[in-house]
């Protein structure tokens, strides 16, 4: 069975038990084998952005208004395993998820809002750019674009937004 | 992303619910259970649940901690929550000198996960020699669709899950 239904049978959806609090629902599904197997599919390739896109559009074909969402663990699971990486997909899932605010889905917001918490305490690039006071030799400065004052400028790069200097 | 069902789906159903100072708990409403939620429900009294004692049906509305501190009207999901709750509302943590009484609560919690489950002890009985100790019951729901069940403080859900699970028994009685 592929790794997209395997996290969508009655199988995986009966072995998470019941609703935890959400940083014991994060720590629950991070800890899954398939969990695990998301993310090495993820990573390798196999899995792609335009596929996790169409699974999450599918799954969301199943949802009922005033009626809980039967496929809410599957979508907490979805947002733990990619909340490590740097795509596309990932930045977008994880933060549109988080900004919901539906009685249908109960869990996978919370465990969403956790897993954007938890990207934001992820590594970052950090430039920052020292300009020091322009030497005597105004050539020096125009081919080192040296400007006359001393400023401190900080640039944070988030993940795959690149920010140039 | 989620445009559709953002258009179609229900926001949160929420109720004014305050601490003793007065400061707001934020809570929801949870939906009635479905089908999925009953089996896994079944599933659960299979594995961990023997001994449970029914004391209702699944349904929505509220969960364990919803059960304890909002007269079963809402669900108290958020774990920070619980911590204004047991800060605000006068609550301490019994020493292992003192022993639990009826209308204690019983809080599970993990080392670097934080809260669990919180349940209400509701009986006390004695123990099986006049020189050990009593032993307690504690009334839970396990979530926003579980039924309400009454059981020995060990015999909890999540004991495979957090082995490192431990319980701690709270009061708002004075010292």
């Amino acid at each position: 069975m592929n790794i997209l239904d395997k996290i969508k049978s009655d199988d995986f959806l009966l072995s998470v038990g019941f609703e935890l609090p959400p940083a014991a629902l994060h720590k629950v599904l991070s800890r899954t084998s398939e969990c695990a197997e998301l993310v090495d599919a993820y990573k390798s390739g196999v899995l792609t952005d335009t596929t996790l896109r169409s699974f999450v559009q599918q799954l969301l074909k199943n949802f009922r208004p005033a009626e809980k969402f039967p496929y809410d663990i599957t979508l907490a699971l979805l947002a733990v395993s990619v909340e490590s990486f740097s795509s596309r997909f990932a930045e977008e899932f994880i933060r549109d998820l988080s900004q919901l605010d539906l009685a249908e889905l109960t869990s996978c917001i919370k465990v969403a809002k956790l897993c954007l918490a938890g990207r934001e305490r992820l590594a970052k690039n950090e430039y920052r750019q020292f300009i020091f006071p322009s030497p005597p030799n105004n050539n020096y400065r125009e081919v080192h674009r040296v400007p006359e004052t001393v400023k401190d400028s900080h640039f944070e790069n988030k993940y795959s937004d690149l920010v140039t200097a | 992303m989620f445009e559709f069902v953002k258009l179609i789906g229900s926001p949160h159903k929420e109720l004014h619910l305050d601490t003793r100072k007065g400061s707001p708990i934020r809570n929801e409403v949870a939906l009635p259970p479905t089908d999925l939620t009953r089996r896994r429900e079944q599933l659960l009294i299979r594995n961990f649940g023997t001994n449970w004692e029914h004391r209702c049906r699944p349904c929505g509305v509220y969960n364990c901690a919803g059960l304890t501190w909002a007269s079963r009207r809402t669900s108290i999901p958020e774990d920070a929550e619980w911590i204004k709750i047991l800060g605000e509302d006068g609550y301490r943590k019994l020493s292992n000198a003192e022993n639990p009484l009826v209308g204690d609560l019983a809080i599970y919690h993990s080392e670097g996960v934080g809260f669990l489950h919180v349940g209400q002890v509701v009986q006390i009985e004695r123990g099986l020699t006049a020189q050990s100790p009593p032993i307690h019951k504690i009334l839970s729901k396990w979530d926003s669709s579980s039924g309400e069940y009454i059981h020995l403080p060990h015999e909890v859900p999540f004991k495979e899950s957090f082995s490192d699970y431990r319980l701690e028994y709270w009061t708002d009685r004075e010292a």
